[in-house]
């Protein structure tokens, strides 16, 4: 089923997600979500809960260092999602673009 | 003569073609102290500057030694038209927020 | 130039809030000691949601002060005096203001110290000139010259031009901008 999106290609309704409507997207732009996809995607969701937008790419990497894995850097947010880390986790974890450009 | 860096952000509260007039003229003026200026960064309503005709007060500046930034995201938010000028860098934060590093004063002019 | 100090007002408009969160966001991106001063009415008028309060805490800002009404994070209560230390450690300070109206002139005016001085631009007469020096009889105050205002002449005592605005930059370590 497909659901309805944004002007900017992102879920229109973030309560519609899905996981499999997220692999479809991460598919269709030649990622394959693993379980570090998942987690990432996960402590997104959980951030955006929290204060209503996903954080630009620093403050991002300093909560995931603190909430999943003290190593994670900019690097391996890039080798899972390559264009833009903040953005693409946020795609597909069903949230809206971020507000903030850096 | 000074040598001191300023980083200037133009960020109107009131009229925005008055604040960056004055910016410009402002920033002339502290160039001609012998200042530098490390960016001027266009922020607010005053990301409107792109949507100028050709004669904007900024004609002349010398933006490869002091680049003129202008807020992307602010810039998407008011919708702004069409760019006309190639001497506007429309950025994301981190290139002003960097530039802005190197200042040994930041001067918002509202 | 890493510790920023932002202050927020009654005097922003719904978009002016959208903007300053988004620039605190980024200096906190950027690892700066970010400060917020909530003057009076702010909080009232804070057009931020609760989460982005939040936001703010959880992503480390430094502190958070405010004159009167507290914002809905830790915040300390202080009053014009204090918050003008804050902002200037007690330096002298040029105080930058785009001329709104006398509201938002008084607004503003506590925040001036003895030696701090007031430059002011934008679309005001002579009358409103001599509205200021009467009712502010201690305040030391230009006004930068615009040519789009003939009607504010040169040989006015408070007028400079901004080779002096530039001039006044130079002599003050603090330059607080009005929003």
């Amino acid at each position: 089923m497909s659901l309805s999106l944004d002007s900017h290609g992102h879920l229109a309704n973030k309560t519609e997600w899905n996981k499999t409507w997220a692999c479809d997207m991460a598919k269709a732009d030649g990622i394959e979500l693993s379980k570090s996809h998942w987690q990432l995607i996960a402590a997104v969701q959980l951030l955006f809960d929290e204060t209503g937008d996903t954080p630009p790419m620093r403050l991002l990497i300093k909560q995931l260092r603190m909430r999943l894995d003290s190593s994670i850097d900019s690097r391996f947010l890039y080798r899972l999602f390559p264009d833009n880390p903040v953005r693409q986790a946020s795609k597909y974890a069903g949230l809206p673009k971020p507000k903030h450009c850096m | 003569m000074s040598d001191m860096k300023y980083a200037i952000q133009v960020h109107p509260n009131a009229n925005w073609h008055t604040s960056q007039q004055q910016a410009r003229q402002l920033c002339d003026a502290l160039l001609a102290e012998g200042a530098v200026i490390v960016a001027v960064f266009f922020y607010g309503q005053a990301t409107q500057i792109t949507a100028l005709d050709v004669n904007h007060d900024w004609h002349g500046w010398d933006s490869d030694r002091s680049p003129l930034l202008v807020c992307s995201t602010l810039h998407e938010q008011q919708n702004n038209a069409t760019e006309h000028h190639s001497m506007f860098t429309i950025t994301g934060m981190s290139s002003w927020m960097q530039l802005s590093e190197q200042a040994d004063q930041l001067v918002i002019i509202p | 130039m890493n510790r920023i100090i932002m202050t927020l007002a009654a005097t922003d408009s719904a978009s002016e809030w959208d903007a300053r969160y988004l620039l605190a966001i980024s200096h906190l991106n950027f690892d700066h000691e970010l400060h917020l001063i909530c003057l009076p009415g702010a909080v009232e008028s804070c057009h931020w949601k609760d989460k982005q309060w939040q936001a703010l805490a959880l992503y480390d800002l430094a502190g958070c002060h405010h004159i009167n009404t507290a914002p809905p994070i830790d915040s300390t209560p202080i009053d014009w005096k204090m918050a003008r230390l804050l902002l200037s450690e007690n330096q002298p300070t040029l105080h930058l203001c785009h001329w709104q109206n006398m509201d938002h002139l008084r607004y503003w005016v506590p925040l001036i110290a003895d030696h701090d001085v007031l430059l002011v631009f934008g679309q005001l007469d002579c009358s409103t000139i001599n509205q200021i020096q009467l009712q502010y009889p201690g305040l030391l105050f230009h006004v930068v010259n615009t040519s789009q205002h003939p009607h504010i002449k040169p040989n006015e005592a408070q007028h400079i031009n901004h080779q002096q605005w530039a001039k006044l930059i130079r002599q003050h370590q603090v330059v607080l901008t009005w929003n």
